[in-house]
């Protein structure tokens, strides 16, 4: 008996860690500025004494957008133009007071007042350079038809890009198309003259660039702000409208080139803004790194576990089903095969629109996927127990489940344990794609550090995540030493 | 002596091969009775139509005085030893939880079978030692006596005993022989055993029956 309250025991371990607060819960769209935004957000909010949850990696406009519909974050930072043209689907340029009316109206969402900056296309060269020529304003160029222009091939083909902006302030020059990556070594160089750039980029602070002033205001404003459903309590809401017209594009763009060419944290660069603006008073405790893997691992552990106790509940008796019942495992073992073939991103993917993001659409995933290696496992070491000391179990006289209990599962226990183990750590990997769902985990470390292309935070959830893999299978070979006399271990 | 066990008209085919067709037998209380036959005469078919675990396609079996309930086949398997050639010890059980394993799920008390595990073992001249080894650990003789030992752990009105001594080399076989006739004398019971071995049967059975063109013939 006690051998099955340790295999309890181990399958209930994520019941009994402790769960969560209600809280406020904080997304994040997928880029450098979406995270320092988001991070501004969450720590003000905790400055005045709310729990924050921070559901960052959401991916796209999207995925952010129908996390917060579907109440699966509470608040998020978004762009006007964005709005309008992604979720309000509009045809024409919309002022703020008509977007608040639209989003409230339609969609019953509110926004805060700008942030403060406008994170828009723009073309950009050397300040120096700027300076010698006197050009402040995109008018200015039409008097500097040699300049040597640029552009990325996203921006030549876009219906806001270079053929009606030339069209519009009638421009002269003849562009070229450029990695938008290698345009600032470019005009570092002097190899380039001019180039477009989104407004608050960080490398604008770090070549030292100007950005030309729209002044035909031609391109679509993008202004920053704080995007809640209108039932979010209005304590919160006052809380975010505190960071109304607080940052600059300059101060944008400083915060962004900390992150990226500076290495500091997000949650680093966050805390010294708000500090310099006396939005927070008291020095933030500084999660340490240790810290934040501890917690991301006892997520991770979480939802793996979680998973994994669900398909040893479902595909346990299930094998043992279609063990009696032969003619339907077949069937069954071929269909449950299929899920396998669907490739883990996918089947994440199409979580969303089922069950949404967090938690229940990821462990919901992986379930799906741990189920074929046990349920395989447990079928097929039924069947090939030895039908000799089957018939003898019958003869002296063991019922069916009798049986099962004394002979075939211990029989099979060898097997049963492989699928199990396998299962386990296909989770435990396919888990760190689960970040992208907002499910949290060492996933977030690898997905950030994807989006930032930087090695060490991928290091960070990489390392912990295979450490993770071998505990388990060395948990598994002591739960092997406890259930299986060791002449039948493999 | 009263009757154990009785077959009537038994007609029975396995994949359109007819194996009895009008089969009758009877076995009487404290006999040892033994069942000649070459190998897929069906010897083995019929040891099992006593414990249930075929059912004939037609004709009567009646054990014990009453016609065979399979509906309650698993509460008179109980009453029944049943042993096999290959021995069908458990590999995952020690020898202890082999033998005991019928008692176990009888839910007889613990302190009962242990005196009657070390009855058994003494019996059979197996050392207590051997409790805690796994069957692996057994040569082939210990095994068949273990094998034994399980099959008359419940002192089971009826023992049926399949091919059992048949994997033994001459030396061992004599001496299970004769502990197999000495537990007969301590512990009276009615056996069948299913052989292919004729002096095997006349050294140890009081009836003998050979089946033949699907029916049985008695020799003694």
């Amino acid at each position: 008996m006690k051998r099955y309250l340790f295999f309890l025991a181990f399958v209930l371990m994520p019941y009994l860690l402790p769960a969560q607060k209600s809280t406020i819960r904080v997304g994040a769209k997928h880029f450098n500025e979406g995270y320092i935004l988001s991070e501004i957000i969450s720590q003000l909010l905790e400055g005045s004494g709310y729990k924050v949850e921070r559901k960052y990696n959401l991916g796209g406009t999207t995925v952010c957008f129908e996390a917060l519909r579907s109440k699966a974050i509470d608040i998020y930072p978004e762009y006007t133009g964005t709005l309008a043209e992604e979720i309000l689907k509009s045809e024409r340029k919309l002022s703020f007071s008509e977007l608040q009316i639209k989003l409230y109206d339609e969609l019953a969402m509110e926004i805060s007042p700008s942030y403060g900056f406008n994170n828009t296309y723009g073309l950009s060269m050397k300040k120096e350079f700027a300076e010698a020529l006197k050009i402040k304003t995109i008018s200015d160029l039409q008097s500097n038809p040699n300049l040597s222009v640029a552009l990325s091939y996203e921006f030549l083909k876009r219906k806001d890009g270079w053929d009606n902006l030339s069209l519009a302030y009638a421009l002269p020059q003849k562009p070229v198309g450029i990695e938008h990556g290698l345009a600032y070594q470019a005009l570092e160089e002097n190899k380039i003259d001019l180039t477009d750039v989104y407004s608050t980029d960080g490398e604008i602070k770090k070549y030292g660039l100007i950005v030309l002033r729209d002044d035909q205001e031609f391109f679509t404003t993008y202004e920053a702000v704080s995007l809640y459903r209108m039932t979010l309590d209005s304590s919160v809401k006052k809380i975010v409208i505190k960071l109304s017209d607080q940052i600059n594009e300059t101060e944008m763009q400083e915060m962004n080139a900390k992150v990226i060419y500076s290495k500091q944290s997000f949650s680093e660069v966050a805390s010294d803004f708000l500090h310099s603006k006396g939005l927070i008073q008291n020095k933030k405790i500084e999660t340490t790194v240790a810290a934040e893997i501890f917690s991301k691992t006892l997520t991770h552990l979480k939802i793996t576990f979680l998973a994994l106790a669900l398909a040893i509940l479902v595909a346990l008796p299930l094998g043992i089903l279609l063990y009696r019942y032969a003619s339907l495992s077949k069937v069954v073992l071929y269909s449950v095969g299929l899920l396998q073939t669907i490739p883990s991103i996918a089947l994440l993917a199409l979580m969303i629109p089922l069950m949404g993001i967090g938690a229940v659409p990821a462990i919901t995933a992986l379930f799906l996927y741990a189920l074929l290696p046990i349920l395989r496992n447990t079928t097929t070491g039924l069947f090939a127990v030895d039908p000799l000391l089957k018939k003898v179990a019958g003869g002296i006289g063991l019922n069916p489940w009798q049986r099962l209990r004394y002979v075939e599962l211990p029989l099979a226990m060898p097997s049963i344990l492989a699928g199990i183990r396998t299962a386990a750590v296909i989770t435990i990997g396919t888990a760190t794609l689960a970040a992208f769902i907002g499910a949290g985990g060492l996933g977030e470390f690898i997905v950030t550090g994807l989006a930032l292309n930087n090695t060490e935070l991928i290091l960070r959830g990489a390392i912990p995540a295979a450490i993770l893999a071998i505990v388990v299978e060395l948990l598994f070979e002591v739960i092997e030493l406890k259930l299986i006399p060791q002449h039948l271990r493999k | 002596m009263s009757l154990i066990l009785s077959f009537e008209n038994i007609y029975h085919a396995f994949e359109n091969q007819k194996i009895f067709d009008g089969l009758n037998l009877s076995i009487h209380e404290k006999t040892i009775t033994a069942i000649l036959g070459k190998s897929g005469s069906g010897k083995s078919t019929l040891l099992q139509m006593m414990n249930g675990l075929v059912h004939p396609d037609s004709g009567s079996v009646t054990i014990f005085g009453e016609a065979i309930d399979y509906k309650k086949i698993e509460h008179l398997r109980l009453k029944i030893g049943y042993a096999v050639q290959g021995v069908g010890l458990f590999p995952h059980l020690t020898v202890a939880k082999n033998i005991l394993l019928p008692g176990t799920i009888s839910k007889k008390s613990d302190e009962l079978l242990q005196k009657r595990l070390s009855e058994l073992l003494d019996m059979v001249n197996l050392p207590s030692t051997i409790k805690t080894k796994y069957p692996y650990e057994l040569s082939g003789g210990e095994q068949q006596r273990v094998g034994i030992c399980r099959a008359i752990l419940l002192r089971p009105l009826l023992l049926l005993l399949d091919e059992a001594f048949s994997a033994l080399d001459e030396e061992t076989k004599d001496e299970i022989h004769s502990q197999f006739l000495a537990i007969q004398k301590a512990e009276p019971r009615t056996i069948i055993l299913v052989t292919h071995n004729k002096q095997e049967a006349e050294k140890l059975a009081d009836c003998i029956f050979q089946i033949e063109n699907r029916k049985l013939i008695k020799l003694r």
